[in-house]
């Protein structure tokens, strides 16, 4: 950050005519811009911290900057500001921790803006899963180099921000040798290992065999219909519609309720109740693959407490994000909030939930911890500003919270 | 007449072969207001994000799913939720025909292949009154009890006991048809008691034949 800009922070800080919630405010953006910058970030919001305590504002500062690995971890102490659970700040604890920070900070949102381009109409990736609109392109490799033009220009960061999601997608569009044996497994795409997409050679062949060819109408190959585990596939069209369902939990298939049912079914058993509120009508760009990996090992770590059988799985549509809540009704934390399994996890179900949703959605739990204070751990956040561990006042059991963009 | 139905449209082409196969004329049903491509259709699709509240008119909005964005279609959903009016999304992407009940609205996703067909029209001749009619056709009723009854018998061949909540989710059965012939309380259901339900059907089904 500028030297005049954060001289311009500390003047605004230091004026009468802003109160505490707005100077609270500035603290928050200043902190973004100097994340934004990669500077000294934790001496000058010292600096702007003593400032503010100088003048007795009272406002809590919050040390986000631990959270990020800047922090001195010879000190092995957590800040924990005390949250009502709308989020407001009303006190301060310290918990000793003997494990380093495990809050990552990742942009689910700048997967689903690629994600986008399989539906934003100014995208030609739009009509690899859309029928053409008619003059759109002149033939097949017209649209082939059309969508590998713009795939080169995002394919780098999908791969950054999800690297199976990132492999999916290319194999769906770009591999010549589906279905075709590399060792010992087919070449394939997705969570079906489906064996055909847009660069298979029948697909090319069928596209040029005449005009005005709907490449959606293709019929699947003997060759690879003799192969597929599936067998309800006959057209290129049924590839297409699973691709969209792989990227995309959809409100025209009821997805996510489907995805509920099937894991109450084949994880939980019927001993257990379900309650899904709210779940019909949601869709969200996603891999739909590690979004279902996630919920079964979630169901699973359910079923490790039969003695709570009431689960409630509730979707909550906010303007830009889905959250999803799912709570084992009355149960709580068996472990002490400093436990490094809680705050750290590694290795564990929890560990691989975190690693499947890094990229997808921000990821928390919420419980009531054996010393009986109901605490939020923030796994994964797109928010610079959201702590690690913090107290939160209402709760009706040990939730998982995961949070998608829109 | 003030118009009850909104169909926002933002292929103009699909709309044009639809209404010359079938020699009618969209803008000749005073209930419905058809906007058809080009600046009328963007100033529309921006009412979603800027003045939803344009949509109170209208009692059915009718809308091509991959002309919005997700949070569009968050937006409509959550409306239609509210506000108890039906939405319908029709896509060349959508594999089959659903309807679902969102809070006090309703959605029905559809093809765009179903929705632009005479359903529509029968739809638009009976006053938009009917959503199954346009998800369905004339004989909707006969239609989907037959549809039922097939998805009952399949169900029944492997059945194990199951709540009645992932029965009916698995059948993806029509609000009415389980007003009207699913009679059990919640809890595990026994095999016997889907073969009444799907005898009660077939019953049905031969009256409306007869």
């Amino acid at each position: 950050m500028a030297k005049d800009k954060y001289t311009f922070i500390l003047d605004l800080i230091e004026s009468k005519k802003l109160n505490p919630s707005q100077k609270e405010q500035i603290l928050r953006l200043s902190a973004l811009e100097m994340k934004k910058e990669g500077g000294k970030i934790d001496e000058r919001l010292n600096t702007i911290e003593g400032r503010l305590n100088k003048l007795g504002d009272n406002l809590k500062v919050n040390k986000k900057y631990d959270r990020q690995k800047h922090s001195d971890k010879s000190k092995n102490e957590v800040s924990l500001d005390i949250l009502k659970d709308s989020g407001t700040t009303y006190g301060k604890v310290n918990v000793q921790n003997d494990s380093e920070n495990h809050l990552i900070l990742h942009t689910p949102n700048k997967t689903v803006e690629l994600l986008k381009y399989f539906t934003s109409n100014d995208k030609n990736l739009k009509y690899s899963t859309h029928s053409w609109e008619y003059g759109k392109f002149s033939e097949y490799d017209h649209f082939m180099e059309t969508i590998q033009k713009e795939w080169k220009g995002i394919s780098e960061d999908l791969k950054k921000q999800k690297n199976r999601l990132h492999a999916k997608i290319s194999n769906f569009l770009f591999n010549e040798k589906l279905g075709v044996k590399d060792g010992k497994y087919y070449n394939s795409w997705g969570d079906k290992k489906l064996k055909f997409g847009w660069a298979s050679p029948e697909l090319k062949e069928f596209m040029i065999s005449g005009a005005m060819k709907d490449p959606f109408n293709c019929p699947i190959p003997e060759r690879i219909k003799s192969i597929e585990k599936e067998s309800n596939l006959f057209y290129f069209k049924d590839y297409v519609a699973v691709f969209k369902n792989e990227i995309e939990i959809r409100e025209d298939s009821n997805a996510l309720k489907k995805i509920i049912n099937s894991l109450w079914e084949e994880e939980l058993s019927y001993d257990f109740h379900v309650k899904s509120d709210n779940v019909e009508g949601i869709s969200f760009y996603t891999d739909v693959a590690l979004f279902k990996e996630s919920l079964k090992l979630i169901f699973r770590s359910f079923k490790s407490r039969p003695e709570f059988p009431n689960i409630r799985i509730k979707a909550e549509k906010k303007e830009n994000s889905v959250l999803i809540r799912l709570t084992q009704i009355e149960s709580k934390c068996r472990r002490n909030i400093d436990d490094p399994k809680i705050i750290s996890p590694n290795g564990g179900d929890l560990d691989t939930i975190i690693k499947s949703l890094n990229g997808l959605a921000d990821f928390s739990i919420s419980a009531t911890f054996q010393d009986n204070i109901n605490y939020r751990v923030n796994f994964l956040a797109s928010d610079s500003m959201v702590n690690h561990i913090e107290t939160i006042e209402n709760i009706d059991g040990f939730t998982y919270e995961l949070k998608f963009y829109l | 007449m003030k118009s009850s139905i909104i169909l926002i449209e933002d292929r103009p082409t699909r709309q044009q072969i639809f209404t010359h196969d079938l020699k009618i004329n969209l803008n000749n049903f005073p209930l419905l207001k058809n906007v058809c491509g080009g600046d009328e259709f963007h100033l529309s699709k921006e009412k979603i994000s800027n003045e939803i509240s344009f949509f109170d008119d209208y009692n059915v909005i009718m809308i091509h799913r991959s002309a919005l964005t997700p949070e569009e279609r968050n937006s409509l959903i959550e409306y239609v939720n509210n506000k108890s009016k039906t939405l319908i999304f029709f896509s060349g992407g959508i594999s089959s025909t659903l309807i679902q009940k969102i809070g006090k609205g309703q959605l029905l996703t559809i093809n765009s292949k179903d929705f632009y067909s005479e359903n529509l029209v029968l739809f638009l001749e009976n006053s938009g009154k009917e959503i199954l009619e346009l998800a369905f056709g004339k004989h909707w009723e006969l239609n989907l009890l037959i549809g039922a009854n097939e998805k009952i018998a399949y169900y029944i061949l492997n059945y194990t006991k199951k709540p009645l909540q992932i029965i009916l989710d698995d059948l993806d059965l029509p609000q009415w048809i389980k007003n009207k012939y699913v009679n059990i309380e919640s809890g595990l259901v026994e095999k016997d008691q889907l073969i009444s339900i799907n005898k009660s059907i077939h019953t049905d089904i031969k009256k409306l034949l007869r």
